[in-house]
């Protein structure tokens, strides 16, 4: 089979971005002192600076950079405003929760999210921990294969399909297990600024083309809403209801993240957790609002209805980069954005779940000693399960990685983030009505998802497909907790760090 | 329990910041649930007005959808500086005090 010099192009790109991580990891693996706290959190020495890039890089990913353009075009304009609702209850109460978190990630050494669930709710640990591993890793295994489809995805498009999908998606797993399995948290914190770098480029040539190529702004968005396709897609189909959960429960939800709180558990101090934050914030501002908005609006006004053949939606991409750039450097540094951020997120999620299934399913929930010498290789071996078990997912995608995201992820984390947010508040909470609450809510997300509401929204009331799982698992917290005994004041002063 | 705690760990190794940031809510936190309905307002708008296909109309010079979800985007970055300010401030405040009551402490 020949190949073009271009693909070959392609080819290189993605090898030496994945050349270059690796010596970020390679680097990170000599600076990591020994012991998990390090690890996995970076010993809690990350600045201000290194956490907004990652604050960043968590959240501006594939989802917004290549997802949400697509979903514009091949769902409708509301699942993008739909992301920006999200963001009103997200940037309300990200500074509140999170110097929460950050409080309780120092006063206890926490170093996994499960950490904190587990000690505040104070009792049933090892079955809690058992219980929680296996949501996230749910959740976690959904998100990454949702991220894989993009990332194979763009690249197989920027080849016009001369090099398929499947194989990309076999490289770029291949690349993403050796690289984390050489580093840790700060490996991947170092490699997130280079990956927010690469971002900012990709960035300035789309608002490039928005001037030079449409005239301006407000241009681009009239031929987009007088395009073929418009009728179509600037349409609402979803009920208000959807909107308001999304709102309430979606976008709370974000707040205890497991990927995030790792971050908040690794900033230096207080600042790090609000200049961070307010940084990340503000470029959002830029990859959430602005780049998927520009580049939605530029796939429906140039292609209108007549969009190109792909094998999967997310190659409408780099299809208009093709389009508008031609085929030459600048495609080249585009597409290194692309794989940048499409990489970012998953390899920081990896090395979350090694932590998870490392430290809390075999050593602490199931009680399995790890000797430290071989620690590493039992996280080399998770993470490559996990990598591998994604790709699952990807295979053959039958949604865009939006909406996948949208209603099998994203309500997991919700169930996992809710009653947790709440007993980071409320003291009555019990260990009772802890357990009770996660474990009725994994199994209401179960049963709503796959049995009683096989179709989406998968509840009858046309709320966000996480909104009955959630409410379920808040209703259980509350009513557990105050039909059984209160927890001891001193554990709740000790949690609380209210002992002078 | 595998968890460290306040007892267990010199409070002295604690940096300032940990006692400064309190486990309640602060009072004028609550104004965020405000800030919440005002958000369920503004989403009611821009769902049920704005998201339309109405190529004769316009807001701001731009259509509609577009510029309900400028609305959305412009309110949460100006409520972003908002709050990244009250914090910053009112957190350094808190950090200095709780740094002056641990050497009142110590001497």
């Amino acid at each position: 089979m020949s190949i073009s010099p271009w693909s070959l192009v392609v080819l290189s790109t993605l090898v030496i971005f994945f050349i270059l991580t690796l010596v970020a990891g390679y680097v990170g693996a000599k600076r990591t002192k020994k012991g998990l706290h390090e690890f996995y959190v970076a010993g809690g020495t990350l600045s201000a600076i290194t956490v907004m890039f990652t604050y960043m890089a968590t959240y501006m990913e594939a989802w917004e950079f290549v997802g949400m353009p697509t979903v514009i075009v091949s769902e409708g304009f509301e699942w993008w405003v739909i992301e920006m609702i999200f963001y009103l209850s997200f940037v309300a109460l990200f500074y509140l929760v999170s110097l929460r978190i950050y409080k309780l990630g120092k006063l206890h050494k926490y170093i996994t999210p499960t950490d904190m669930i587990i000690h505040r709710v104070g009792g049933f640990e090892r079955l809690l921990r058992i219980l929680i591993a296996l949501m996230i890793l749910y959740a976690t295994i959904i998100y990454i294969g949702m991220i894989y489809i993009p990332a194979a995805g763009v690249l197989s498009a920027a080849t016009n399909g001369e090099i398929s999908y499947h194989t990309f998606l076999a490289l770029y797993v291949i690349f993403i297990v050796i690289y984390v399995s050489a580093g840790g948290m700060r490996a991947v914190a170092y490699a997130d600024v280079m990956a927010g770098v690469t971002f900012i480029v990709a960035f300035l040539a789309m608002i490039y083309s928005t001037f030079v190529y449409w005239g301006g702004f407000d241009k681009l968005a009239w031929a987009a809403y007088t395009s073929d396709i418009a009728p179509q897609i600037f349409q609402k189909t979803q009920p208000f209801q959807y909107f308001w959960t999304m709102l309430i429960f979606y976008g709370i939800s974000w707040l205890f993240i497991p990927h995030l709180v790792v971050r908040f558990y690794a900033a230096k101090d207080y600042k790090g957790v609000i200049v961070g934050g307010m940084g990340s914030n503000a470029g959002f501002f830029l990859g959430a609002f602005m780049s998927p908005l520009l580049l939605g609006l530029s796939l429906a006004a140039y292609y209108g209805s007549n969009l190109p053949e792909v094998e999967v939606v997310e190659g409408y991409v780099p299809m208009l980069f093709m389009t508008l750039f031609g085929v030459g450097p600048l495609l080249v540094l585009l597409l290194l954005g692309l794989i940048a951020i499409t990489r970012s997120t998953i390899d920081s999620m990896l090395l979350l779940v090694s932590s998870i299934v490392d430290v809390d399913l075999i050593e602490r929930g199931l009680g399995i000693k790890v000797p430290e010498r071989n620690r590493r290789l039992v996280t080399t071996l998770v993470i490559i399960g996990v990598a591998l078990l994604s790709v699952v997912i990807a295979l053959a995608p039958e949604a865009p990685m939006v909406i996948i995201g949208f209603e099998l992820c994203w309500p997991a984390y919700s169930v996992i983030a809710w009653p947790t947010i709440v007993m980071l508040f409320w003291r009555r909470a019990n260990k009772y009505g802890g357990f009770a609450s996660y474990l009725a809510g994994f199994l209401s997300l179960i049963l709503f998802t796959y049995v009683i509401w096989p179709e989406a929204p998968h509840n009858p009331f046309g709320v966000w497909e996480g909104t009955l799982p959630t409410l379920v698992s808040l209703a259980t917290l509350i009513i557990v907790s105050l039909v059984t005994p209160p927890p001891p004041k001193e554990f709740v002063e000790e949690y609380y760090g209210l002992k002078k | 329990m595998v968890f460290l705690t306040s007892s267990e760990e010199n409070s002295n190794n604690l940096s300032p910041d940990v006692d400064a940031i309190p486990a309640n809510l602060m009072r004028w936190e609550y104004l965020l649930i405000g800030y919440l309905a005002f958000a369920s307002y503004l989403v009611w708008y821009v769902s049920e007005n704005l998201l339309v296909w109405e190529p004769e109309e316009s807001i701001w010079g731009l259509p509609k959808p577009i510029a309900g979800a400028l609305m959305i985007a412009l309110t949460w970055i100006v409520l972003n500086f908002v709050l990244f300010v009250t914090y910053y401030v009112v957190i350094t405040k808190r950090v200095k005090t709780a740094h002056l009551v641990r050497e009142g402490r110590k001497s």
